[in-house]
């Protein structure tokens, strides 16, 4: 017979109970109860000893594992009975409270830390005398420790149900007749135990007795029950076993076995309480990326609407009426209709701002409840199918106030649309919006020659436009093009829209607008993918998505001069700024690049992306540089990326993204 | 119609796949994963194939009394949170239905499951009735066909067709179970008169958005008349009110019944008024509404119409205290206006408590929910209970309800619940009455929501009021996509 090769056939144990664990352990939270996945741990366990220790003959094999996650609050023992491949699980709380406490009683574990003995979770019961034990022990230098009963100073092992009412009742004075009544109670058939979790006896001892007496009882023919936790410490170790043996006597052998299988199973269970510390990471990393958001959007919210926005409204001035003003311009010639039309003209002004301000404060309303609503509830499950010119866009274009004052600073307001309003004027140059479908064959095509105004009136004529807005005040497009997206959250989840937008806004106008350009063209491309190929991947499902294009006419991406998106030997480029995560790998935010950061965060949002991958870097964020966005998106596997910089159709800095489409009617069929 | 399909069916829809995904109709191989859709549709292929919940489902059908999966038992057991073993073992909360109605809140609400078996519905709980629309698979034949016929390619009008049908079947679905109606034709009377106010335009927004305002020099109204037929599923203009259908009345800034110097009365005799929606020219939608008038023909405008008429037959009660007291501030005229839309401010149990505002002061347009033994609603209305009638034919009733958890959360402190953990059971006993539950919350989602509900944020409500107006069909169009 060929040997064993011990160390081989525990790594298989180790890959075995790594990648039921791992299963096992995703599972429990709502949708298996793990079962089958304890099965085969258990399976693994016994061809592991079956192979490596053919002689040892296992009376009674029990597998338990907590019955929720390793997160601290696990509350129930859930041991599985394998009979005949059959499995019947029963809880327990024995452990529930505080299992110190039980060990306390039960297992020498204080006197081995007392003694500063190796902190070694192995326990048994037996019906052999422990002194020959403890002489094997001694030589081994190891140690089994059992439930002891002190008899003319020797450690023995319980040897019957009598014998542990009697050992109830002289050395726990603290147990009653009550509690040992039903111990034996459930002696009489262990499936009583069912439905049993909380029994009536104060005494913690007798719930850990009672588990000890269900396996003696379920274990017929063993004379000694050992339990082996897998991990040396027992509260950590999510599972363990105990084996129920018949024993002639111990011997070099059997301590060995019990020693080596103690061994192998900490060696398969460090892996995945290394599993577990890398969840809990993860988990804490998670409140991180969490926070990290919420303080980017709560920053850029202060600094876009906060120190632009409403700074300025706060010095706004009044309307008022001046009946004095009034006399001295008209002098002798005032008459009572000039004074009512003064007086109407004040209250229409008035009437106008009234109505922008209670757009501004929904709007900010809406805002802190998006802001609360990603640090809660990042993942919102659902979405809402929305045009996006008549229900995302328009909100966002009767925020007059927020578009005259968000770039003010540049001296840039809000186009006014004159001959819909009957005239009126920009307090500054206009920043202008353009949204635009664009074909398959355009949407690569750079727009050459010309003036920028001619290229993008050019580029209106060659799209569907679902608006133009030209210089002298008028607009042009046709909603009937209006496209649907799936916005998460639904109203809420515009918000992530206007975000990237007013970013667009003040970044071009802080760093690109210059004084003799005469107005900021804010231009929205949507490709117009009819076939529906584009696609987004997101932990392997595959989603419908648009892809979006939205740029500016002033910042020009430049070789020597202008903007870079991808980094050279002179400056960083757009790109991989976007690429840097927002928090280091403690979990602390990185304080640069807010307004990116937040443009990653909103495009994330849209897209249903986890935290995680919007905290990730490089690639993951703006995707192969191989290939644009919409090849990306066009790939059987669909695009993996969140945000890209791009040149535009007119040569100026763009970001690209994609928002899901909506997703009408799912069919569950076999 | 056969939208799911038999074993021997499924390659007449699996060959179109790729096609159908075009189209946004997704053919999935389970229910755990994506489930972000308008309308989720369970094919009952057998006993053997079925997802755990079709199988709880089936039982409940069957043996209402014992679960068909164990697990689904505890689950049930640690949601309704009963830690007390005696209380346990008698505990009549613990049944499949019950679990049905918490683990149905991860689908869709628009969810139908088509299956061979006999089913009848009239001996269906309530509960059930309401939330699962039941189609046999001989329903969409005709489309099985019509993708058999066209091998090649699954053309874009039949996949169209395909979708509106199922709109059809929904809507038919709300009138018979939910309504507990008979099956009529809806008719959509869209009145235009002129603007009596200048909805304002603010002037950054682009004049494409501007609403078309109809200008008559004699202040005469116009009308159109939009039919949606269930015998040939199809919607249609015609010229005037149709005997026999269902009204849904809709007219700028005017109700069904009209309120002129301080009193009530209909202004208009149709036959059977269900809904009456007294429209802005504020409202975002109204540019939708004016399109899908101009073309009908257009899958964009027939689907506008059918979001319509489902948003319009939904009966709504709001819970809430802020919405409460913007409803307390309106003028009656706009009170009475929404309610006729069938939307009310719910108060639960009594005013003031629970963190609630008082009752409106002219004691019109609002109702009562109470939690004793029995879940009741309690409407007040005009004298002659005038605006009720447009709920429902006498069935009056709530089909959601919206309510604020902080409402809740004082509810249980008030009644010793204690943690919310316990106040899922009542909300079991609510939707028994109210199907549809969906809880509200200003500050993001609350960690002790409770289960069986959904959850929408405050500002998503909010973001439908619209002056003295709400906009229903947004609301109704959020809630939908909750999942």
């Amino acid at each position: 017979m060929a040997p064993i090769d011990f160390d081989n056939e525990i790594s298989r144990l180790e890959n075995n109970i790594r990648a039921v664990y791992i299963r096992t352990f995703r599972v429990f939270g709502n949708k298996s109860s793990g079962r089958d996945e304890s099965k085969k741990v258990a399976d693994s366990i016994r061809n592991f000893i079956k192979k490596c220790w053919p002689t040892i003959n296992i009376q009674f094999f029990n597998l338990y594992r907590y019955g929720s996650e390793f997160d601290g609050s696990k509350n129930t023992l859930i041991t599985e009975v394998f009979d005949g491949g059959n499995i019947d699980s029963y809880a327990f709380d024995i452990w529930r409270e505080d299992l110190n406490l039980l060990l306390k009683y039960a297992i020498s574990l204080r006197q081995l830390i007392k003694y500063k003995l190796p902190l070694e979770m192995l326990w048994g019961i037996s019906e052999l005398s422990i002194k020959k034990l403890q002489a094997e022990l001694d030589s081994l230098n190891y140690i089994i420790c059992g439930i002891r009963k002190k008899k003319n100073g020797e450690l023995r092992g319980l040897l019957s149900i009598e014998d542990i009412k009697d050992y109830l009742k002289k050395s726990l004075n603290n147990i009653n007749n009550k509690d040992i009544d039903e111990i034996e109670g459930q002696l009489k058939g262990y499936k009583s135990l069912r439905g049993k979790r909380h029994l009536k006896g104060r005494n913690k001892i007798a719930r850990f007795i009672n588990y000890f007496y269900w396996v003696k009882k379920a274990s017929h023919d063993s004379n000694t029950i050992i339990h082996i936790p897998f991990s040396t410490v027992p509260e950590d170790t999510p599972m363990g076993m105990v084996l129920g043996l018949r024993l002639k006597t111990w011997n070099k052998q059997i301590i060995r076995f019990i020693s080596e299988l103690r061994s192998a199973c900490i060696i398969a269970t460090k892996i995945n309480i290394e599993i577990d510390v890398q969840k809990h990471k993860k988990r804490i990393l998670n409140h991180s990326y969490r926070s990290a958001l919420s303080a980017i959007l709560a920053r850029n919210m202060s600094h876009n609407i906060g120190s632009h926005v409403l700074a300025r409204l706060s010095n706004e001035k009044k309307v008022t009426f001046s009946l004095d003003k009034l006399v001295r311009l008209k002098g002798e010639h005032l008459e009572i209709e000039d004074v009512f039309t003064e007086i109407q003209n004040k209250l229409e002004r008035f009437d106008d701002w009234s109505n922008d301000v209670r757009n501004l404060l929904r709007y900010l309303q809406e805002r802190q409840d998006f802001l609360a609503t990603i640090s809660t509830d990042w993942q919102v499950g659902w979405s809402d199918g929305a045009y996006l010119m008549q229900d995302i866009m328009r909100w966002f274009f009767q925020q007059k106030l927020i578009l005259d004052n968000l770039a003010a600073s540049e001296e840039l307001s809000g186009h006014v649309y004159k001959k819909n309003n009957g005239g009126g004027k920009e307090r500054f140059k206009d920043i202008r919006f353009h949204v635009f479908l664009v074909g398959k064959n355009r949407w690569d095509l750079e727009e050459s020659g010309g003036h920028p105004d001619d290229k993008l009136l050019a580029r209106s004529r060659q799209s569907k436009a679902l608006l133009y807005t030209d210089a002298k005040g008028g607009c042009d497009g046709d909603l009937g093009e209006d496209i649907q997206v799936a916005i998460p959250g639904g109203l809420l989840g515009y918000h992530a829209f206007y975000i990237i937008l007013e970013n667009i806004i003040r970044n071009a106008a802080r760093h690109s607008f210059i004084p003799e350009a005469d107005h900021l063209d804010v231009v929205l491309e949507i490709f117009d993918d009819i076939d529906s190929e584009m696609k987004l991947n997101i932990g392997g499902e595959k989603y419908p998505v648009l892809l979006f294009r939205i740029y500016n006419n002033v910042g020009y991406i430049g070789d020597g001069r202008g903007i870079t998106l991808w980094k050279n030997n002179k400056n960083s480029g757009i790109n991989n700024m976007l690429g840097q995560s927002f928090i280091d790998k403690t979990g602390k935010l990185q304080r640069k690049y807010w307004g990116m950061a937040e443009m990653k965060i909103a495009s994330g949002f849209l897209q249903g992306r986890d935290v995680e991958t919007i905290a990730s870097e490089n690639e993951d964020i703006y995707g192969s540089r191989k290939s644009t966005l919409k090849e990306l998106g066009m790939k059987p596997e669909g695009a993996h990326c969140v945000i890209r910089a791009v040149k535009s159709p007119i040569g100026t800095l763009g970001y690209e993204f994609y928002v899901r489409k909506p997703m009408t009617i799912g069919i569950v069929c076999s | 119609m056969q939208l799911a399909m038999n074993n021997k069916n499924h390659s007449t829809l699996g060959n179109c796949e790729a096609e159908l995904k075009k189209h946004s109709i997704y053919l999935l191989n389970d229910d755990s994963h994506t489930r972000n859709f308008e309308f989720f549709i369970f094919d009952d292929s057998g006993e053997n194939t079925r997802p755990e919940f079709l199988k709880e489902l089936f039982q409940i059908i069957k043996r209402p009394e014992s679960f068909a999966i164990s697990n689904h038992k505890d689950s049930l057991e640690k949601w309704l949170n009963n830690r007390n073993s005696k209380i346990k073992a008698r505990d009549k909360d613990l049944i499949p239905l019950n679990w049905i109605k918490i683990a149905i809140e991860n689908y869709p609400y628009r969810l139908f499951v088509v299956t061979d078996n006999q089913i009848d519905v009239s001996k269906l709980p309530p509960f059930i009735k309401k939330r699962i629309c039941f189609l046999n698979q001989s329903l969409l034949k005709s489309f099985r066909e019509s993708f058999r016929k066209n091998k090649k390619k699954c053309q874009r009008a039949i996949i169209s067709k395909m979708k509106e049908a199922v709109y059809f079947e929904y809507l038919k679905h709300i009138i018979i179970r939910i309504l507990g109606e008979e099956e009529k034709n809806l008719l959509i009377r869209f009145n235009e008169k002129e603007e009596r106010y200048k909805p304002y335009f603010a002037g950054t927004e682009p004049g494409i958005f501007k609403p078309v305002v109809y200008e008559h020099p004699n202040g005469t109204e116009n009308h159109k008349f939009f039919e949606i037929s269930f015998k040939k599923d199809e919607i249609k203009q015609v010229n005037n009110e149709i005997r026999d259908d269902y009204i849904l009345y809709s007219s700028r800034h005017t109700g069904y019944i009209g309120y002129n110097n301080g009193s009530w009365s209909a202004e208009r005799e149709s036959n059977l008024p269900i809904y009456s929606e007294a429209y802005s020219g504020s409202m975002t939608f109204i540019s939708q509404l004016y399109r899908a008038c101009q073309s009908i023909k257009d899958f964009t405008s027939r689907w506008f119409f059918l979001r319509y008429a489902e948003q319009a037959l939904i009966r709504i009660g709001i819970c809430d205290d802020r919405f409460q007291e913007w409803w307390a501030k309106m003028p009656e005229e706009s009170q009475g206006n929404i309610f006729q839309s069938k939307l009310t401010p719910v108060y639960l149990e009594d005013e003031r408590i629970y963190h609630q505002a008082g009752f409106p002061t002219n004691g019109k347009f609002y109702s009562v929910l109470k939690l004793g033994n029995e879940v009741s609603i309690e409407f007040h209305d005009l004298n002659d209970n005038g605006a009720i009638h447009l709920w429902s034919g006498g069935n009056y009733g709530l089909d959601l309800l919206i309510i604020h958890q902080t409402i809740l959360e004082h509810y249980a402190k008030a009644k010793g619940i204690g943690d919310l953990g316990n106040i899922n059971r009542e909300i079991l006993k609510i939707k028994d009455k109210i199907p549809f539950v969906v809880v509200t919350s200003g500050r993001g989602k609350p960690e002790n929501l409770p289960l069986g509900v959904k959850f929408l944020g405050y500002s998503n409500i909010q973001g439908c009021l619209v002056g003295n107006y709400i906009e229903k069909l947004t609301l109704v169009r959020q809630i939908m996509g909750i999942k």
